[in-house]
């Protein structure tokens, strides 16, 4: 069967910079794959070439086996996108806007109508369908953005960033949706710099750094990567100058320093936690809690670069 | 579904409009409030009760086409009441008190006018107007065209005849007969009845209707063109060039867009001048066509800004900028009338100006679809121009 997507040496240069690497990629039907990176790794710009909308300095994308380039119309129709931004009309209403974007997607009459009540249903906003957007909270107005990339029921539905500024049940609300219609058969592009997120809810995972790929595969196998290397997330008292005072402690494999929090990478957390809490505390600075995280992938990106997800370059 | 696109986003760029209180109030109520105080303050250009100026004519025909303007066409009523015809036969002093403002208009029809109407040769009317081309003027001017329209007719009628071999004794019965028979007799006087009727006395509230309809004509389209703007930065235009539609049939649909919202906004000018202030703006056809041509014109400009402008605030203050230059230069604020030649000259690059001019032929002069039909199609053609340019700048805008 042909994936759904197939992306080979896509590459997208701005001035002076590479935004998106020479990366290539498949997603099989059913998947939700999740591209995870830190900001500016070039996930919107991978996001925009895939929906067509910039054209890519190098490199092929099909959508179902057809070339995008070739095909825009036949392969935009498969996909239903949900850009990082609040893409609608704030002063229209719920209604109102998806009623647009349904027609842009072709759809009309009585089948829009019955589309728009059914997503918005899925995303739980029909009762204040007649207000206008800029009435909305930031977490109703990211699930109607959603809901305006499900109208026309697209095989492959790509998320950038979807929680970007939402609110915990908002949050939930929408991993919980496309949990729910990816176990109805739907195809997922979901980026995200929240590991937790795309732990939860990917299968595959592509982890980009920099315009580049530097990881990828199950979630299970990015771990292993990092299954000897626990985090000890210490908070202290004061800020920890760098990470110099942990340097030449065993088993220490890298220090990310955030105010008053440090995070530490630490091989056989059991054996060495004791070492580090004392080189700290030795260093003058009193530690007042300690957390020993399992591996993440968050761990894999800071095991991979060296930097943390959130920081980002 | 796919050949509508254009038309559900100008619909939608239109929805957004009608939901935008600020800006309603800005387009429909302010231009209506300005005519009111315009209108009214700015009277006195108008009002040339006390003495109006002679009209001065020299008359070197010895036919009888001639003679037919001053004793008949001026001898109307209508006509009658408002101009003092002054024979003169010093051509250059009769000039100069035109040039000084003292006469309204000198009419000249020069020897041999008559004859060669009937032979065929160059048979020309001159009237010169005073420098401020004062709507008296105009009126002089609109009533000799309107006399040359039918003597022309006639011309046909009598080359006919002439080349059928029919002159001789007979002729000017025949002639008379066939044009009786034509009808074109009382076309004559009808025409030049309402020509005259037009708008003899005319009110500073029509033509500040005309001045603020076309002034925020031009501040709706640019208005358009901040929020086409505004749509690039808010990435709902990305997200339709994602949607499966054609770049091509979403630029079409924004321009759609700003024809519609001009088209709707100054409709509701026209119409409720019309109702309000009593605004009359003349023959029907002549407007809608004046009208249609204005916006195309205007959404051009709006469409060539939205391309151009970087940021809704660039567009938006380029929009104002244009707006209120071209309706300083082209006369929405200050009448064309008694601009300067100079700056009267400069104002034809202004959309203002040529529609101005367009309507107050509509409006003062009794001119239909036809007198208009040179200020339409400049209008109408600039805005074409404008589109594709701003189409060509806008190529890029999927990659
Ligand atoms: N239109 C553009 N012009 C110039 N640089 C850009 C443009 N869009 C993105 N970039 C740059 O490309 C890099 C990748 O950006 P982006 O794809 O938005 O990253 P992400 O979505 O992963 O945060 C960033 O360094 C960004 O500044
Ligand atoms: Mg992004």
């Amino acid at each position: 069967m042909t994936p759904m997507v197939k992306v080979s040496g896509l590459t997208k240069r701005y001035k002076g910079l590479t935004a998106v690497d020479g990366i290539s990629f498949e997603i099989p039907r059913g998947a939700v794959f999740g591209l995870l990176g830190p900001n500016g790794a070039g996930k919107s710009t991978t996001v925009s070439m895939l929906s067509g909308l910039i054209r890519p300095d190098a490199g092929e994308i099909s959508i179902e086996g057809l070339d995008l380039w070739r095909r825009p119309l036949q392969a935009k129709a498969a996909m239903g996108i949900v850009p990082q931004e609040i893409a609608l009309y704030p002063s229209l209403t719920a209604r109102e806007n998806l009623k647009f974007w349904g027609r842009l997607y072709r759809l009309g009459g009585r089948e829009l109508s019955r589309r728009v009540e059914e997503v918005l249903d899925l995303v739980g906003l029909r009762e204040r369908a007649n207000e206008p957007l800029e009435k909305y909270s930031g977490g109703m107005k990211r699930r109607i953005n959603i809901a305006a990339g499900l109208l026309h029921n697209p095989r492959l539905l790509i998320l950038d960033e979807p929680t970007v500024g939402v609110d915990p049940q908002s949050r939930r609300a929408i991993l919980e949706t496309i949990k729910e219609l990816n176990r109805q058969g739907l195809t997922v592009l979901y980026t995200s710099h929240y590991m937790e997120e795309v732990e939860e809810l990917c299968s595959l995972v592509t982890i980009m750094d920099r315009g580049r790929i530097i990881a990828s595969g199950r979630v299970e196998e990015l771990l292993q990567l990092v299954m000897d290397t626990e985090v000890i997330n210490l908070e202290m008292a004061r800020p920890l100058e760098n990470g110099a005072l942990l340097e030449g402690v065993p088993g220490v494999k890298g220090v990310l320093v955030e105010e008053n929090r440090a995070r530490v990478m630490v091989e056989e957390s059991r054996k060495n936690l004791a070492p580090v809490i004392e080189a700290v505390t030795a260093g003058g600075i009193s530690v007042l809690s300690v957390v020993v995280e399992k591996p993440s992938l968050e761990a894999v990106f800071l095991h991979l670069t060296g930097r943390g997800l959130r920081d980002g370059g | 579904m796919r050949g509508l696109i254009p038309f559900y986003i100008a619909l939608k760029d239109l929805l957004v409009l009608l939901k935008d209180k600020k800006a309603l109030l800005t387009l429909l109520a302010t231009p209506l409030v300005l005519i009111l105080v315009l209108g009214s303050a700015f009277g006195s250009f108008w009002s040339e009760k006390a003495a109006p100026s002679p009209v001065l004519y020299c008359n070197d025909d010895q036919g009888q086409w001639g003679a037919f303007l001053f004793e008949e066409v001026f001898a109307l009523p209508a006509l009658k009441e408002k101009f003092t015809l002054e024979e003169t036969r010093d051509l250059e002093s009769a000039r100069e008190l035109v040039r000084s403002g003292k006469a309204a208009a000198l009419i000249h029809i020069p020897a041999g006018f008559s004859a060669a109407l009937l032979e065929g040769g160059e048979a020309r009317i001159s009237v010169w107007g005073d420098p401020g081309s004062s709507v008296r003027a105009q009126v002089v001017r609109a009533v000799v065209e309107r006399y040359a329209l039918e003597l022309s007719s006639r011309r046909v009628v009598y080359q006919t005849l002439g080349e059928l071999g029919l002159g001789g004794e007979e002729f000017y019965p025949r002639a008379e007969r066939l044009l009786e028979a034509l009808q074109l007799e009382p076309r004559i006087e009808d025409g030049l009845q309402r020509t005259a009727a037009g708008g003899m006395e005319p009110e500073a509230m029509d033509y500040y209707a005309a001045a603020m309809g076309v002034m925020y004509l031009l501040m709706t389209t640019t208005t358009m063109a901040g929020k086409f703007v505004q749509e690039r930065q808010d990435r709902t235009l990305a997200r339709m060039l994602q949607a499966p539609a054609t770049p091509r049939q979403i630029i079409l649909g924004k321009f759609m867009g700003v024809f519609l919202t001009g088209a709707l906004q100054f409709a509701v000018i026209i119409l409720a001048s019309a109702v309000i202030f009593q605004v009359s703006w003349g023959s029907l056809p002549g407007v809608a066509l004046l009208a249609a041509a204005s916006v195309c014109g205007a959404a051009g400009i709006g469409m060539l800004v939205a391309a151009l402008a970087r940021t809704p605030s660039t567009a938006d203050a380029a929009g104002l900028f244009v707006t209120l230059t071209m309706s300083a230069l082209g006369g929405s604020m200050y009448p064309l009338f008694v601009m300067p030649p100079l700056m009267q000259a400069a104002s034809k690059v202004t959309l203002n100006s040529w529609a101005l001019q367009g309507f107050m032929k509509l409006m003062f002069a009794g001119g239909d679809l036809q007198s208009v039909a040179l200020e339409a199609a400049v209008l109408a053609v600039a805005g074409l121009v404008l589109c594709l340019a701003a189409s060509y700048c806008l190529r890029g805008e999927a990659g």
